[in-house]
């Protein structure tokens, strides 16, 4: 008996990772941001779709488009309020946590965004009629998005933006002193982070079926911050290993270790993986990069 | 084989097991065993559903013990009541959860305790006003509203009202304001890891009147942390589901600490101890037919159970005595038991 | 009133104890020690459970948690911070943050995994122990973070200007280059302020679970996201700002929670005042540009 159920499961949690990831790594592995907020923008995708299925009864093609719109504009907000500030490294990254955890309080004490006891249940999303209901369905609506991103990244990559985003994080000052502005791509780094966010909360908001302001607290910025940084910072394949990480190894572990031990050996495997490898298991000089060149070129 | 059940969190479990045990240690109902199955609902509303659809489909239960989570029991209710499959709640508080005919609660509302403490603030202690501090908790602020409904009606009034989040220890400037606002006692936060700064930081500030807290904090935990504190002033008044003193209460603590080595633990274990009690009783006279199952639960009259004794049910939800405790000489001591049926009904 | 600026300044004090450590550590190696919580945890447990062994002295346990704390942080930042910090990346930073990070929820969890998950309590609180005078309540412990945070300056300044590792010390922080170059060296000088910032760092984890007599895994996260706030609120690399910042965040949490009749949480303020801050005046109130 394969265990449909609990695959698919973990294959749109694996999804919906990656796609933060790929959101993260723009802003972090690209521009060279230290974000360290990125749920807080999960958030507002995922309660601008919760709200719109449940006050509303928008179907699925408005909310997720809609959730993007909303999560650009909040990291347009913020990303020019700190970037006109010119923040960075250290001052980044306490700002960005300050602003998860703002937008966790007012989720949590502000009386319209339903509180402790968050919003559901979230109606299952309808494309052309089918409904998408079981963990198959949502699995294979992950994996589409994922593809989607994956392709928008790479071609980003490759373009004279994603360049000019990558020099932001090797030299600003050097970028700055050629005459880039700065400012308005550590800005348009952040935009482009974020419909991820939107893409991914949305997903999320939906196959979950509510929405509640602990799922976003700064502790699961950690996570996807980790995925980025495990994963290989910067590359269009590292957000799809890195995501790998959280969905792997609690899975692997959960047979014979009890709940505590899982969250200490995870740390622990962070830990380890940084000090060998910094730039991330597929990290621009990675070991397990020049190994895979080494057999591709073997290959031939 | 009588089969029952469904999970309920390891204490739950435990009590549970506790009591199939010794029903069948000596037969069983009516001569047969009774058989508990227990599974994991993995926290999430779509495994409650899995879950009750499975004891109920495959597993043929002939009724239930539903989850220690709100959302997770408001799942399961409801597949229980749509297949005519009487259950019972342990633990879970939500109003909604025993709407639906049939499902029982064994344990209580956040409402009926707080209308209990209302009336003690104002009747007993003669309080005039209000204070009020407790977490972001939908339990707890439920019972807040309850508290606060019973004493302003009974003529009282609420002088100072906030909530704190969840792990809030330092009050040094809400108690000034309190002592400022001339309350006369005080409703606290209920989780002993916050009520113990509360009142070592309440007592420490020189506000003096009787604080108040909800049952999570009639705990020994809670004695150690404010030993010497905790008969200063007004003294401290904490709300109980049981009545520890009471035989049966005890007894159970003693035999649940010798089976598995560890303290009875919170209420879950006790009322699902109860629950496995009370079905097996029903079953004994009525039968295991579901439907019978449920008219015995609703005919139930004045059942002693470890967890308090129920008076009768009442639209789901069951009427108990509530027992408020106060502390002398580093113990709790039972101040009163409240039997009023107004103060002790959730409605 | 008068009671509720003594409770802010109080609770700001205590601020500032947890605060100092990572502003010193951060000062010299530039890095945002977010395992700072652990020294805290560390400083904490021994504190509570070293007491059976003292005879239930509080005062011995928190000196030897103290200790450890400093030997612990010590050897965490060497074996981590360092080895990264010598990577040629442009992303070693971030890097760094996250393994901090890792570490202390490494520790967080060995901890709940070695001593349970329960809360655990002093055996003789001490915490509602206050002197009153003139009609003002202060908590002892409260007077005990004050003057741990007033020693703690006196001795750094005294050791950062009079002392030979203390002028490498600030050598290093303003130009690293240039102290190398003049014979500075930087490990003696890293190890120095590893073991000072975490033994600071675990002598207020031993005040803070004496204060709110709770000793638990989770204890030090809303420390350390204050401490974030209080170090950049006063500067980055700035002790003076760090201790004015502490005090001041204190009264404001204070006097918000007293007289602003919404519901919200306490550290909301201290993060509303860190982003306005860091919009409006990004060094802090007393750093460098």
């Amino acid at each position: 008996m394969i265990p449909v159920n609990y695959i698919t499961s973990i294959l749109t949690f694996f999804s919906i990772f990656c796609i933060f990831a790929f959101g993260q790594n723009i802003m972090l592995g690209y521009a060279g941001l230290p974000m360290l907020g990125y749920m807080g923008l999960v958030a507002v995708g995922a309660y601008t779709t919760a709200i719109l299925s449940t006050a509303y009864n928008l179907p699925f093609i408005v909310t997720l488009p809609l959730s993007c719109l909303m999560t650009m504009l909040i990291a347009f907000a913020v990303g020019w309020l700190f970037m006109r500030g010119k923040l960075a490294g250290a001052y980044l990254v306490v700002g960005s946590i300050g602003f998860n955890f703002i937008v966790v309080a007012i989720l949590l004490f502000a009386p319209w965004f339903g509180r402790m006891f968050g919003i559901g249940p979230i109606p299952a999303p309808e494309i052309l009629g089918y409904r998408f209901s079981s963990s198959v369905d949502f699995s294979i609506l992950g994996l589409f998005f994922v593809a989607i991103v994956a392709y928008i990244d790479r071609q980003l990559s490759r373009s004279a933006l994603g360049l000019g985003l990558k020099a932001l994080r090797e030299d600003g000052i050097a970028a700055e002193s050629s005459g880039v502005n700065t400012v308005r791509l550590k800005v348009l780094a952040f935009i482009l982070g974020s419909f991820q966010a939107g893409i991914g909360g949305c997903l999320y908001a939906y196959y979950i079926k509510s929405v509640f302001p602990t799922y976003f607290e700064f502790v699961h910025s950690v996570e996807v911050f980790t995925m980025v940084i495990l994963g290989g910072m910067g590359t269009t394949l590292g957000p799809i290993v890195g995501a790998l990480v959280p969905t792997l190894v609690p899975e692997a572990l959960r047979g014979n270790v009890p709940m505590e031990a899982r969250f200490l050996i995870y740390s622990i495997i962070i830990i380890i993986v940084v000090l060998f490898e910094p730039t991330g298991i597929l990290g621009v000089n990675s070991r397990v990069r020049r190994l895979l060149s080494r057999l591709a070129r073997l290959k031939l | 084989m009588t089969g029952v059940e469904a999970w309920i969190g390891f204490d739950g479990y435990n009590g549970a097991m506790l009591a199939v045990e010794e029903i069948n240690m000596v037969g069983g109902i009516n001569g047969r065993p009774i058989q508990l199955i227990n599974y994991d609902d993995g926290g999430s509303p779509e495994g409650a559903v899995t879950v009750s659809r499975k004891l109920i489909f495959e597993d043929g239960v002939v009724a239930g013990i539903l989850n220690q989570g709100s959302e997770l029991a408001l799942a399961s209710g409801k597949i229980f009541d749509g297949e005519n499959i009487p259950a019972l709640v342990p633990w879970a508080g939500h109003e909604d959860i025993v709407k639906g005919g049939w499902c029982f609660r064994v344990g209580l509302t956040a409402r009926a305790p707080g209308k209990a403490m209302g009336y003690y603030a104002y009747t007993v202690l003669g309080a005039k006003k209000l204070a009020c501090v407790v977490t972001v908790d939908p339990y707890e602020e439920s019972y807040a509203e309850a508290m606060k409904e019973v004493f302003t009606k009974l003529g009282g009034q609420v002088v100072y009202d906030k909530l704190v989040e969840f792990g809030e220890k330092e009050y040094t400037a809400m108690l000034t304001e309190i002592k400022a606002s001339g309350a006369d006692v005080i409703l606290g936060p209920h989780d002993f890891s916050m009520s113990i700064p509360f009142t070592s930081q309440a007592r420490g500030l020189e506000v003096m009147t009787p604080i108040m807290f909800g049952s999570s904090s009639c705990v020994p935990e809670y004695l150690d942390g404010v030993k010497d504190v905790g008969e200063l002033g007004g003294g401290v008044f904490v709300l109980s589901y049981m009545v520890f003193e009471d035989p049966l209460t005890s007894q159970y603590a003693e035999k649940y600490e010798a089976r598995y080595g560890k303290a009875a633990g919170p209420t879950a274990s006790y009322t699902s101890y109860d629950c496995i009690k009370m079905l097996a009783q029903i079953i004994e006279q009525a039968g295991d037919d579901p439907a019978k199952i449920r008219e015995g639960i609703m005919a139930l009259k004045d059942f002693k159970g470890v967890g308090g004794t129920i008076a009768k049910y009442e639209q789901g939800e069951c009427l108990k005595p509530i027992p408020i405790y106060s502390i002398k000489e580093n113990k709790f001591v039972l101040a009163q038991l409240v039997t009023e049926l107004e103060y002790i009904s959730p409605f | 009133m008068i009671q509720q600026l003594v409770n802010g300044l109080a609770l700001g004090g205590l601020y500032v104890t947890f605060a100092i450590g990572m502003a010193l550590i951060y000062s010299v190696l530039r890095v945002l020690h977010i395992a700072h919580g652990a020294m805290i945890l560390v400083g904490a447990y021994c504190s509570l459970l070293l007491l059976p062994f003292f005879g239930d002295n509080l005062v011995i346990t928190i000196i030897i948690g103290m200790l450890v704390a400093g030997f612990v942080g010590t050897l965490v930042g060497m074996g981590v911070y360092v080895r990264l910090l010598k990577s040629k990346s442009s992303t070693k930073y971030d890097t760094i943050l996250l393994a901090s990070v890792a570490i202390l929820i490494a520790s967080q969890e060995a901890l709940m995994i070695l001593f349970g998950v329960r809360h655990k309590q002093y055996p003789t609180p001490i915490n509602s122990l206050t002197i009153n005078i003139f009609g003002i309540s202060l908590f002892v412990i409260q007077i005990a973070c004050a003057l741990v945070s007033f020693v703690s300056m006196f001795v750094l300044w005294v050791f950062l200007t009079k002392t030979d590792e203390g002028r490498a010390l600030r050598a290093l922080d303003q130009d690293p280059q240039l102290a190398s170059l003049s014979g500075v060296n930087p490990l003696k000088t890293y190890i120095i302020t590893l073991f000072t910032g975490s033994m600071l760092g675990g002598l207020s984890g031993g005040l803070l679970s004496l204060y709110y007599n709770d000793v638990h895994p989770e204890i030090a996260f809303v420390p350390v996201n204050i401490a974030l706030a209080v170090i950049i609120v006063g500067g980055l690399g700035s002790i003076p700002g760090t201790i004015i910042a502490g005090l001041i965040l204190g009264i404001l949490e204070t006097t918000a929670l007293a007289y602003i009749p919404l519901t919200f949480p306490r550290t909301l303020v201290s993060f509303i005042v860190l982003i306005v801050i860091l919009l409006l005046r990004p060094r802090g109130i007393m750093g460098r540009p």
